[in-house]
């Protein structure tokens, strides 16, 4: 296989992205289908990914392109991130989520994992009212259920302040 | 799905095994907030909050605390907090996969039953503040018993009540509900699964004994445990789990002996099966204590397949002469634990060497976890006897007499038979690393990077004119240096010498 060769790719909308067929190969998906089928020289569909999103993925891919632990980046749970992963990550949550559906669908488990940990850092620290309020969530709980929350939560029936 | 996209208003867009990654990169503390969050997130969550529970740590010790504001004067919880804690096991105890907890938790009546999904249980040490007595829980008491019968104990019929039997009764109850155990572990010494304290008096406990049906009955439990591969049981049971080990226990990788007393290898079978699944054994007894040479061949012979070995006390000679006995087989021995080495150095035993002419073929690593005084020179005496060192440990805080060193030495892979003693000693190592606590005198580190001709790597904490001298004048292999000065005019952090 040619170091330079180089991939065909349609987004969902039909838009075409050509792409070195390395950066592919961080796709588990797409270098697995590479490897089964050979380079055909058509273009590859993917119907799951809009452009707009996989401009994001393959932006990701090139800058992680000569990452010797870019499978292994992310095994620490409690890793840092980087600074150019932190800046990639200040999306709106809209683009957050399809970013997580096309790592998971494209398999590429550094971004996957990058993206479910912003995601979750979002989260920590927060109190639940917060987090609501950062994923817009209504709380539907009833009176009572939330008071049994509550005390479930070791905070007897006090507000958290 | 294009740019225009509205804003998605809520994660549980995201497919359920995709929030189960989110989740995974949460801490307890967050998953205790996100089950509060509304309907959904309480459902998806409280998998993931309960998964884990350490009673000990928030957040279940704020859950779980009982009257956290009268340490000093356990009672029992309110009525309330009882239907609290039932309800809450009820609704989530079945969740629970990983659990560490006192012995002497009065939960223990609320979980029999309904914990029932349990990978791990580890019972650690008691808690002072909270109340251990009484086990009656609303809806679950423990009074009769014909799965656990009284009779395997050697107890009198009125300490039936007693809240330290029902404990050990919930105990075994516990590991009856939970057949997926793999890991089980008792870390108290007087308390585990064949022997919980009667009471505590002054003049010591009083410990219920294992009847020998008792003992059938325990390895009956345990060996209906298809997954069991870690076994920490306690004092009264560990000799003869140990012994059957091989018979009943075929897959179990891991055991820990918890007893006070030196292990007695007379208890056990003259010839015992050989289990060779174990990989790791450790005894946890106390220090002034060691492991005699006949045990120690029992082991060997025993559990030909064991890698990590950990054995309290000192090292004695005759422990190094059993290990050493030609018709005893080490070989697959890697890290060898011991807690003092101080009588390892005494002329007689290392005599006792001499003679057996040992040789630790496959120790790579060796850890000491004791804070005795050590004669320095001696230790490295002993060093000749593990040709395959790779990494030699001492605690953080070990102080060594004479002269004073604290660090760790490793990489002497090569070592050989070429280690000499005394004076004339030429040490193999090839990397020295002396750590920020080591206190070694200026002549010691002359001398030993003076006799350390393979020495590649070096972190000292002082730059000093007759040590670089030395470094550079018998150190040819030498390729890095580096010095921990806090001194500011110095040189700087490193320096490179290149010989």
């Amino acid at each position: 296989m040619s170091a330079h060769s180089q991939i065909l790719l349609t987004s969902s909308e039909g838009t075409e992205f050509i792409i070195d067929r390395d950066i592919a190969d961080k796709s588990m998906l797409l270098k697995c289908m590479l490897e089964d089928i050979g380079e055909i020289g058509q273009a590859v569909p993917l119907p799951n990914v809009s452009g707009p999103i996989l401009t994001k993925v393959i932006e990701y891919c090139t800058h992680h392109r000569d990452d010797p632990n870019f499978l292994s980046a992310n095994d620490d749970v409690a890793a840092e991130i980087d600074e150019w992963d932190l800046e990639y990550c200040k999306v709106d949550q809209g683009t957050l989520y399809e970013l997580i559906l096309a790592a998971n669908y494209l398999d590429i488990k550094p971004l996957m994992d990058l993206t479910c940990k912003t995601v979750a850092n979002m989260i920590k620290a927060k109190s639940p009212e917060e987090i609501r309020k950062t994923f817009n969530i209504t709380n539907d709980f009833t009176p009572e259920e939330e008071d049994q929350v509550r005390r479930e939560n070791g905070k007897g029936s006090r507000r958290l302040s | 799905m294009c740019s225009t996209t509205p804003v998605i208003t809520d994660t549980m867009y995201l497919p359920p095994e995709l929030l189960a990654h989110i989740a995974s990169f949460l801490d307890a503390e967050s998953c205790l907030a996100c089950v509060s969050v509304c309907r959904q997130w309480n459902q998806f969550f409280a998998p993931y909050l309960w998964h884990t529970v350490k009673v000990s740590e928030q957040p279940w010790s704020r859950l779980f605390s009982v009257h956290p504001s009268s340490s000093s004067h356990p009672s029992l919880p309110s009525q309330q907090q009882q239907q609290l804690l039932s309800c809450l096991i009820k609704k989530y105890g079945r969740y629970i996969r990983v659990l560490e907890m006192d012995t002497a938790w009065l939960l223990w009546g609320a979980m029999i039953g309904r914990v029932n999904g349990l990978l791990s249980l580890t019972f650690s040490r008691p808690s002072p503040s909270l109340a251990r007595s009484d086990l009656v829980f609303e809806g679950c008491q423990i009074e009769s018993s014909e799965m656990v019968p009284y009779w395997i104990f050697d107890i009198q019929p009125k300490d039936y009540s007693s809240p330290d039997f029902k404990m050990t009764l919930a105990c075994w109850h516990m590991i009856l509900y939970n057949r997926d155990l793999q890991h089980i572990a008792f870390q108290q010494q007087h308390q585990g699964l064949g022997d919980v304290p009667l009471k505590v008096q002054e003049d010591g406990d009083h410990v219920y004994q294992l009847t020998p049906a008792g003992k059938s009955f325990l390895i009956n439990l345990l060996s209906r445990l298809p997954d069991l591969q870690h076994i920490e049981i306690g004092q009264n049971a560990d000799d003869f789990l140990l012994a059957s080990l091989a018979e009943h226990f075929p897959r179990v990788t891991s055991f820990v002996h918890l007893g006070t007393m030196a292990f007695d290898p007379s208890v056990l079978p003259r010839f015992p099966g050989r289990h060779s699944s174990l990989q790791s054994l450790s005894f946890k007894m106390s220090d002034f204590l060691s492991i005699e040479a006949e045990q120690l061949r029992w082991i060997i012979t025993a559990f030909p397949g064991l890698q990590h070995l950990s054995v309290p006390g000192y090292f004695s000679g005759a422990l190094l002469g059993s290990l050493g006995w030609d018709d005893v087989d080490n070989g697959s021995i890697m890290t060898l634990s011991v807690s003092d080495f101080a009588y390892t150095t005494m002329e007689a035993d290392l005599s006792v060497f001499e003679k057996a002419r040992i040789t630790f073929r496959g120790v790579k690593e060796l850890k000491r976890t004791g804070e005795e005084y050590e004669m320095f020179g001696d230790l490295f005496r002993i060093l000749r006897f593990f040709p395959c060192l790779e990494q030699f440990e001492f605690a953080r805080d070990a102080v060594f007499s004479d002269p004073l060193v604290g660090g760790s030495i490793g990489g002497c892979g090569g070592m050989g038979g070429g280690f000499v003693d005394g004076r004339d000693s030429v040490y193999r190592f090839e990397t020295l690393a002396l750590g920020y606590e080591a206190r070694l005198s200026l002549d010691a580190i002359e001398q030993l990077t003076s006799q350390s001709p393979f020495l590649r790597r070096v972190t000292l904490q002082d730059i000093h004119p007759a040590v670089v001298r030395a470094l550079a004048y018998s150190c040819q292999a030498l390729e890095f240096v580096h010095f921990n000065t806090d001194e500011p005019c110095s040189s700087p952090e490193a320096g490179y010498h290149d010989c």
